[in-house]
């Protein structure tokens, strides 16, 4: 069970918070007129792309080390995002924290990372010592 | 009833929390993996997935739905759970 859930939570939150962002930047690169914004959008998503999946890579071969990598790529998306909406907000701009928005980018991901740290989740992990 | 066959200690809501899997369980205190009776747990999971079902549907769309309906729901029927084995009503299974 604690194999489903990992190789259930893992691509979805993959999925979710970079493979969608980074196809959704690659589309605004491919439809807009001035590249420049979106192509560095691209460029960082792709990293983090590549990133991840090497993650994952390591997080399927049942090492910890994957899953310090995947959620440090998650905490560095909630985190700037954060930062563009504060600084929005500081510069006058409507504050954009709704209810879903905290949930999506704050609670969810924290709820994963307990799960995946906290939970019984954490003995699919070779170096967690299980019985 | 709801104990570690091997410690004896109680099952801590925690250790429902912790779980992936509702009928498999892990002792908080000595780890040992501790079986759900699997009618009385089977019946149960069935009938709280049902009523989640049901809670969510009613209240699909809302704004905040994440938030304001799933996850208290989710942590209702954890509590729930725990508490139908803290009663026996869900009962442990003798290894």
């Amino acid at each position: 069970m604690n194999k489903v859930a990992v190789m259930t939570i893992v691509p979805l939150c993959f999925w979710l918070y970079t493979a969608w962002p980074f196809i959704l930047s690659a589309f605004s690169l491919w439809l807009s007129e001035d590249k420049s914004a979106p192509a560095i959008s691209t460029i960082l998503w792709g990293s983090a792309v590549i990133v991840q999946i090497y993650a994952m890579v390591l997080i399927f071969s049942r090492k910890t080390k994957g899953l310090h990598i995947f959620f440090s790529v998650m905490a560095l998306h909630a985190f700037l995002w954060l930062s563009d909406v504060l600084v929005s907000y500081f510069e006058g701009e409507e504050l954009l924290l709704s209810s879903s928005v905290v949930f999506d980018k704050i609670l969810f991901p924290l709820l994963v990372a307990w799960g995946m740290y906290m939970s019984d989740i954490k003995y699919f992990f070779n170096n967690v010592e299980s019985k | 009833m709801s104990k570690c066959s091997k410690c004896d200690a109680d099952i801590t809501f925690m250790s429902v929390l912790n779980s992936p899997n509702p009928l498999r369980l892990k002792c908080s205190n000595c780890k040992e993996s501790i079986k759900i009776h699997s009618v009385t747990g089977g019946i149960a999971v069935a009938i709280i997935f049902a009523l989640i079902g049901i809670v969510l549907y009613a209240f699909y769309g809302i704004e905040g739905f994440w938030l304001k309906v799933v996850l208290p729901v989710i942590l209702v029927s954890e509590v729930g759970y725990f508490l139908l084995i803290k009663l026996g009503v869900v009962k442990i299974s003798s290894n």
